[in-house]
C-alpha cells in the first residue's frame, strides 16, 4: 500500500519502522513536521517524544538515550544543527549511535527558511571539534526519506556513530507516494550500553582519554571505523555515465533536476551522464576517480556557492576539469541554465584543444 | 479665494511628531497582541520625548522579535540570534552606554532556548527595558507550547500542557531585576504607564506582557487568550507616572496612593485598587505572584520596583563616555601602563 505524505513525515515513519523509540527535538522551519509527526506517532508506538528547551538540550537528551542503548534521533535545520555540534562531537567521541535529520535552509546566520545546500561543510566535514566524522545520507525523494532513514539507523548501530539524513527543504516539504517496508524488530540492547544492571556496571561510555597515547589510539580506532565505512557503505546512483563525455553531479533535489538535464543534453546530441552521491560521507571517491580516467569534464551543481564540488575536485584530482554551477538564497538551479552552462563549458574546452 | 492655514503640527517636547516614532507596516497577523504593544511603544516614546536615533532595539527570533521593525523606524535595530538577545544587548550597551536600550522578545525566545542568558541578565542591573511578548506558544513555528504555558492549558490541537510554567516575573524578582511588571496587551493605559516608569528607571526593567496569539492560542482552554485575560486579569493598582521635568499635582485622597520616587526624581504613583500593595518589598511580590497563581488570577501592574542610584555601568567602574566614541588618545594605553606590562613580562 502506498501512502501520500511529506518528506518530513516519511522520516518519522521510517524511524519507527527501524525501531527508533526516542525522539527529542526543538521546533524550527523547515523541519517542524518531523517533530510534529514524532509527537503524534512515537507515544502511540510505545516510544517517547520530548520537546526540548533548545537544540543544545535535544542533542544531549539524544546523548543520554543513546548511552542507555536506545535507538534515538533528533531533527533540525542549520541554526539548530550549529547548536548541536558540540553534542555530536561528544556522541562520536563516545561512539554512540544516533540519527540526526537535517532539513537544510538558507544561511549564514538567520538566512531564510527557503531551501539551500549550504550546510554540506557543516554536516559532512563536521561542525564540531575533533577528529570524527558523521555518516551522511542524502535522499532525493520522499521514498528515500523513509528508506535512507531506516538505513541510517542500521549504520548508526553498526558503526556506533552519529548518522545524518540530510535533505534540503524541498525534499522535506514536498509530498509523494511512499511504500513502507515491514518493521524491523526493535534490536536487543547492545552489549556496550548502560542499562542499570550489575552486568552493565562495568560499561564505560566516555569521550575522555587523558593520556596522549590513549587518545591517539582512540582516534585511530575511530579512523579505522570510518575507513571501513568508506569501503563498505559508499552508495551512489549512476545514470547514463558509461559513455558520457560530461558527468553532472548533485544530490538532493538537484539530482532530480540533473536527470532531466542529462536527458535534455542527450536529446541535443551531447553524451551527458549523472553521478549522484547517495552517501556524502563516505563520498563515492572511487567512482569519480574511475570516470575521471575517461571523462574530460565534470559539472557539480549545488544550491550553494560550491561545497560538495571540493570533494569532487579531490576525487578527480586534476585528471579532468571540474566546473561548478550553483544558485543560493533559496533559488533552485534551473534546467535550461544548466544545459547552457554545460554546452558553453564543452565549447570552451573544444576551442582550447583545437 | 480664501486659504485655510494648516493647523500647527502636534509635537512633543523635543519637537518631533508622532510620525517620527512609527515603524514599518506590520506583517504580523491582524489582531496579534504584539501589534498593540508596538503601538504603545510608539505612543510612549513620543510622549516622553525620547530621541529616536538614540534608541537601540534588540530582539531574538520569533513573531515578537520581528516587531521592532514596526516601531521607532528612526532607531537602531538589532535582530539577533534565537534566545541570545540579552547577551547582544549587554555587549552593545556596554560598548555605548548612551543608548536607550529596549529589548522585545517572546516567551519561547526567553523562557526556553534563552533562559540561561535571561537569568544572567537579571543579575546585572543593566539599564534596559526587557519586554516579553508572552503568548504561551511559539507563534512563528506554528503554535507549539512554550515554557510559560500554564499547566492544564489546552493547545489548538487539543493537547493538554502537563508541565509547570516558568514565571519570568518571579524569576526576575528573585534574581535581582530592579523593576518587574506584568501587563496585558489589551490594557492600553497600564502598559503606557509601566513603559514610562521603565524609561526612567536606572536599571533593568522586565515587563512580561500577555499578548494573545490569535492564530494559534486564542481558543477556549487557552490561558493566554483575549477572553481568558478579560476574565482573569487583576490589576493590583492604577498607575500614574510623573516625570521629573513635570510638576503635576494629582488629586488623590490621603492613604489611597503610594508614591515611589525614582533616582531622577520622577514619581510612580500607585492608586490602591482592591488591596494595599507595596511593590518595593520583594516578599510582597513573590507572595502576590504565588497567591494569584493559586487563585487562577493574573496579577498585573508594577509587581516590584527597587529604585537604584547605581547601575551596571557604575558597578563595572566604566568611564562616563561611551566606549564606542572614546577618542584614540584615551584608548591608547599610557606609557606608564605599557611599561608596567613589559616589566611583568620580563
Ligand atoms: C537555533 C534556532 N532554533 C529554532 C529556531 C526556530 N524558531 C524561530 S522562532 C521560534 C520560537 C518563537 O517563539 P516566541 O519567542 O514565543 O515568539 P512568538 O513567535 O510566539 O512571538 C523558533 C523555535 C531558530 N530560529 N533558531
Ligand atoms: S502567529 Fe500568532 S504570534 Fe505570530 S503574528 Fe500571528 S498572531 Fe501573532
Ligand atoms: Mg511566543
Amino acid at each position: 500500500m502506498r501512502q501520500l505524505l511529506k518528506g518530513n513525515e516519511a522520516i518519522v515513519k521510517g524511524a519507527l519502522l527501524a525501531g527508533c523509540r526516542a525522539f527529542y527535538g526543538y521546533p524550527i522551519t523547515p523541519a517542524n513536521e518531523i517533530a510534529e509527526a514524532a509527537a503524534y506517532y512515537f507515544p502511540r508506538c510505545g516510544g517517547t517524544f520530548l520537546q526540548a528547551e533548545s537544540e543544545v538540550a535535544a542533542i544531549n537528551m539524544v546523548y543520554g538515550a543513546a548511552s542507555a542503548g536506545v535507538l534515538t534521533m533528533t531533527a533540525s535545520s542549520g541554526p539548530g544543527i550549529s547548536l548541536m555540534s558540540e553534542g555530536i562531537s561528544y556522541l562520536a567521541g563516545a561512539e554512540l549511535p544516533c540519527v540526526i535529520a537535517d532539513i537544510t535552509r538558507g544561511g549564514p546566520g538567520l538566512g531564510n527558511i527557503a531551501p539551500e545546500q549550504s550546510d554540506y561543510w557543516q554536516v559532512v566535514k563536521n561542525g564540531g571539534h575533533g577528529s570524527y566524522r558523521s555518516l551522511v545520507l542524502a535522499p532525493s525523494s520522499v521514498q528515500e526519506m523513509a528508506d535512507l532513514t531506516r538505513l541510517a539507523f542500521a549504520l548508526a548501530a553498526r558503526y556506533r556513530n552519529p548518522v545524518f539524513v540530510m535533505a534540503d527543504g524541498v525534499i522535506g516539504q514536498m509530498m509523494e507516494p511512499v511504500r513502507f517496508g515491514e518493521p524491523a524488530a526493535v534490536p536487543p540492547r547492545p552489549q556496550w550500553a548502560v542499562d542499570g544492571t550489575a552486568e552493565t556496571r562495568k560499561n564505560l561510555v566516555s569521550s575522555i582519554f587523558l593520556q596522549p597515547d590513549e587518545l591517539e589510539a582512540h582516534i585511530g580506532k575511530l579512523g579505522a571505523k570510518y575507513a571501513e565505512a568508506s569501503r563498505r557503505e559508499t552508495r551512489l546512483e549512476s545514470y547514463r555515465t558509461e559513455d558520457a563525455e560530461v558527468v553532472l553531479t548533485g544530490y538532493g533535489i538537484v539530482r532530480r533536476i540533473l536527470r532531466h538535464v542529462v536527458d535534455e543534453l542527450r536529446g541535443q546530441g551531447i553524451a551527458a551522464g549523472l553521478l549522484r552521491p547517495i552517501t556524502l560521507f563516505p563520498f563515492p571517491t572511487e567512482e569519480f576517480e574511475r570516470l575521471a580516467r575517461r571523462v574530460p569534464l565534470f559539472v557539480a551543481v549545488e544550491m550553494s556557492t560550491g561545497q560538495m564540488v571540493e570533494d569532487v575536485r579531490l576525487a578527480v584530482s586534476g585528471r579532468a576539469e571540474v566546473k561548478f554551477y550553483g544558485r543560493c538564497g533559496g533559488n533552485l538551479p534551473d534546467a535550461a541554465g544548466i544545459v547552457e552552462f554545460v554546452k558553453t563549458r564543452l565549447g570552451a574546452m573544444e576551442a582550447s584543444h583545437a | 479665494m480664501s486659504t485655510t492655514a494648516n493647523p500647527p503640527k502636534k509635537t512633543n517636547r523635543i519637537g518631533l511628531e508622532v510620525l517620527n516614532y512609527k515603524g514599518g507596516k506590520t506583517t504580523l497577523c491582524a489582531g496579534c497582541g504584539h501589534n498593540s504593544i508596538s503601538e504603545r511603544i510608539v505612543e510612549v516614546f513620543y510622549e516622553m520625548g525620547i530621541h529616536p536615533w538614540n534608541v537601540a532595539k534588540f530582539s531574538g527570533i520569533g513573531c515578537s522579535s520581528k516587531s521592532p521593525a514596526y516601531f521607532l523606524g528612526l532607531s537602531h535595530g538589532f535582530n539577533g540570534v534565537h534566545g541570545r538577545a540579552p547577551s547582544l544587548a549587554t555587549g552593545a550597551m556596554l560598548a555605548n552606554r548612551n543608548l536607550v536600550g529596549i529589548l522585545v522578545t517572546g516567551d519561547g525566545d526567553t523562557a526556553s532556548i534563552g533562559i540561561g542568558q535571561y537569568i544572567h541578565l537579571m543579575r546585572r542591573n543593566l539599564p534596559l527595558i526587557y519586554i516579553i511578548e508572552d503568548n504561551g506558544v511559539y507563534g512563528l513555528t506554528k503554535g507549539q507550547f512554550s515554557a510559560t504555558a500554564e499547566m492544564g492549558s489546552k493547545s489548538k490541537g487539543g493537547v493538554i500542557n502537563d508541565m509547570a510554567k516558568i514565571d519570568c516575573c518571579l524569576l526576575g524578582i528573585q534574581l535581582g531585576a530592579s523593576l518587574v511588571a506584568r501587563s496585558f496587551s489589551g490594557d492600553k493605559k497600564q502598559m503606557q504607564a509601566i513603559l514610562k516608569a521603565a524609561l526612567h528607571h536606572n536599571g533593568l526593567s522586565v515587563i512580561d506582557i500577555i499578548s494573545p496569539c490569535v492564530t494559534f492560542n486564542d481558543h477556549e482552554g487557552s490561558t493566554k487568550s483575549y477572553s481568558y485575560m478579560k476574565e482573569h486579569d487583576l490589576p493590583i493598582h492604577e498607575i500614574d507616572f510623573v516625570p521629573h521635568y513635570e510638576n503635576i499635582e494629582i488629586e488623590m485622597a490621603e492613604g489611597e496612593v503610594r508614591e515611589v520616587e525614582l533616582h531622577d526624581g520622577s514619581q510612580i504613583r500607585l492608586r490602591k485598587l482592591n488591596r494595599d500593595y507595596d511593590p518595593t518589598k520583594k516578599t510582597n511580590a513573590v507572595r502576590l505572584l504565588q497567591e494569584s497563581e493559586e487563585k487562577g488570577e493574573v496579577a498585573t501592574g508594577i509587581l516590584y520596583v527597587q529604585p537604584r542610584d547605581t547601575n551596571f555601568f557604575d558597578m563595572l567602574g566604566m568611564v562616563d563616555e561611551p566606549l564606542a566614541t572614546l577618542p584614540e588618545s584615551r584608548v591608547r594605553p599610557s606609557k606608564e601602563s605599557l611599561d608596567m606590562v613589559m616589566e611583568e613580562l620580563r
